[in-house]
C-alpha cells in the first residue's frame, strides 16, 4: 500500500509556477500588493479566479472591481495566495474523500476554516508569527487527505473505530497502521514534490505531533495543530476523523490562550469563511 | 420531502407536514432541538459558541450562533407558528464533542453544553434527551410530522433521541 502512496504522489499534477511564487513571497516584507498582482496578472486562470471572488455576491463588496491590483488590495495577499493554491490543485482541494466519508469540497473549506483560524493564532504566538505563512499552513496542511483517502475507502467506520476502542490512539495512527503512512507524512512528501519550504514542510509533517517539528519551526507547527483543531471542533472537520486526535498539551509554551481568546479566533475564522462562500470549483 | 438545512449559527422552525430540519457536522457546536406535539411543529438551531458578549453585531446578526441568543429567538421563531402558544415544548440536545485535551482549554463542546442548559434553565425549559459529549462529530434531523429526532455520525449506524 506503502509503495501506491509514493506512486500517487509522483503522478499528482505540480502547482501552477504563480501559486509557487506567491507562497513563496509569503511573510516576505518587500514584497507588496503590486508584486503580488504582477504575479496573479502574468496567469490568466488565476486572474479570472480573483476577479470572480471578490465580484461574488458573498463577498459583499457591492462595487465591481476589474482590476487585479485592486482585487489584491481588497483580498490582501494572504486570501490571493490562497486562491492560487485552491485554484491551481483542484485535484487535491476538490477531491472527494472516500475514506473520510467527508463530500467533494469539504477539505477546501476545512483547509480555509484553518487558515483563518491560524491566521488569528499567528498574533498570540509569542513571539508572533508570519500571518500570511500561517495562513497557507492553515491551506496545506491537510493535503495529504487527497492523497491516501481512496486507499481508505471502506475504511472509515474501522478506523473511527480503532480509535473509540483505544487500538489506535488517535485516526492519523490507525493510518499508519492500515496504509504504512497517515495523512501528514503523505502531504509531506506532496509538500516536497512541490518544493515548498522548509517552514510549511514542517507545518505539514507534524501538524498532529507538533513537538517533533524541528525546533526553530515548532511555533509554526503548533499554530497548524491549534488550527486543524479548531477547524474540527467548529465543525469544518473533512468527515469521520473529526476530533478524532490529540491536542498536544505542549502548545501553551507558545501560546496564551483561554477560552474567550478561543471563541475570538473561531468566530473571526467563521466570519472569513462566509466571505468566501463562493464555490471555488465549477 | 422538503429538507430545512440549517448551517452554523442558522435556527430554523416549521409546521410544515412532511419536512425536514436537519443540520451537519455539530462537532464542539450544540444542536437545541424543540418539538410541539399537539401543534407538530419542530425548531432547530446550531450554536457555535456559549457567549454573544464577545460580539454583540454577531449576535444580532445570526443570534443562533451564541447559546444565551439562540433560545430566545428559536423560542419567538416557533410561537410565530404556535399561535403564541409558549408550553408543551420537548427539548432535546446533540453535540458538544471535545477534542481529547487533558487541560480542557480546548473543551468548547462542554462550555456549549452548560451554557445550553444554563439558558433553557433561565426560560424554564429542560432537555427531556441529551446526546451530547463524547469525541465525534454528530448530523441531527427531526422530522415536523413525528418529532422524530435522528443521530448520524461517520462511521456509526444511525440512532435516534
Amino acid at each position: 500500500m506503502y509503495d501506491a502512496i509514493i506512486k500517487k504522489i509522483r503522478e499528482m499534477p505540480p502547482l501552477s509556477t504563480s501559486a509557487l511564487r506567491l507562497m513563496r513571497h509569503l511573510g516576505d516584507d518587500d514584497f507588496g500588493p503590486a508584486e503580488y498582482a504582477a504575479v496573479v496578472e502574468q496567469d490568466p486562470a488565476l486572474t479570472m479566479n480573483v476577479l470572480r471572488i471578490v465580484n461574488s455576491p458573498g463577498f459583499g463588496l457591492g462595487t465591481s472591481v476589474s482590476s487585479v491590483r485592486k482585487a489584491v488590495a481588497l483580498l490582501g495577499a494572504r486570501t490571493v495566495a490562497g486562491i492560487a493554491l485552491g485554484s491551481s490543485c483542484p485535484v487535491v482541494f476538490n477531491a472527494p474523500l472516500p475514506g473520510y466519508d467527508a463530500a467533494r469540497g469539504a477539505l477546501w473549506k476545512s483547509s480555509l476554516f484553518a487558515a483563518a483560524s491560524a491566521r488569528e493564532l499567528s498574533a498570540r504566538c509569542k513571539p508572533p508569527l508570519a500571518a500570511d505563512v500561517a495562513f497557507t499552513a492553515g491551506i496545506l496542511h491537510d493535503i495529504g487527505k487527497a492523497v491516501i483517502g481512496e486507499y481508505l475507502e471502506d475504511r472509515a467506520a474501522a478506523l473511527v473505530k480503532a480509535v473509540t476502542d483505544r487500538e489506535a490512539a488517535s485516526f492519523s495512527d490507525a493510518e499508519l497502521s492500515l496504509l504504512g503512512a497517515d495523512h501528514a507524512e503523505a502531504g509531506y512528501a506532496l509538500a516536497k514534490k512541490w518544493q515548498l519550504p522548509e517552514p510549511l514542510l514542517q507545518a505539514i509533517r507534524h501538524h498532529h505531533h507538533p513537538m517533533k517539528a524541528d525546533e526553530e519551526h515548532r511555533p509554526l507547527a503548533f499554530c497548524t495543530h491549534l488550527a486543524d483543531i479548531t477547524a474540527m471542533s467548529a465543525g469544518f472537520g473533512t468527515g469521520a476523523d473529526a476530533l478524532q486526535y490529540r491536542l498536544d498539551p505542549g502548545f501553551t509554551a507558545y501560546f496564551d490562550l483561554d477560552e474567550t481568546a478561543l471563541s475570538h479566533i473561531i468566530l473571526s475564522a467563521q466570519l472569513d469563511l462566509e466571505k468566501l462562500t463562493e464555490p471555488f470549483f465549477d | 420531502m422538503k429538507t430545512i438545512i440549517l448551517g452554523v449559527g442558522d435556527l430554523g422552525a416549521s409546521n410544515t407536514g412532511g419536512s425536514l430540519i436537519k443540520t451537519y457536522a455539530l462537532g464542539s457546536c450544540v444542536a437545541l432541538i424543540f418539538y410541539d406535539i399537539r401543534q407538530k411543529t419542530a425548531g432547530m438551531v446550531h450554536i457555535a459558541l456559549p457567549d454573544s458578549s464577545i460580539n454583540k453585531k454577531r449576535a444580532a446578526a445570526k443570534p443562533g450562533y451564541f447559546a444565551d441568543t439562540a433560545v430566545p429567538s428559536l423560542l419567538t421563531s416557533m410561537s410565530r407558528l404556535r399561535g403564541g402558544e409558549s408550553k408543551r415544548l420537548v427539548v432535546k440536545m446533540a453535540g458538544g464533542s471535545n477534542i481529547m485535551d487533558a487541560e480542557g482549554t480546548f473543551s468548547i463542546g462542554t462550555r456549549n453544553v452548560i451554557a445550553a442548559n444554563k439558558i433553557l434553565t433561565a426560560f424554564g425549559l429542560t432537555p427531556m434527551q441529551q446526546d451530547v459529549g463524547g469525541q465525534f462529530s454528530r448530523t441531527v434531523s427531526i422530522e415536523v410530522d413525528t418529532g422524530k429526532v435522528t443521530l448520524s455520525s461517520p462511521g456509526k449506524e444511525n440512532w435516534e433521541i
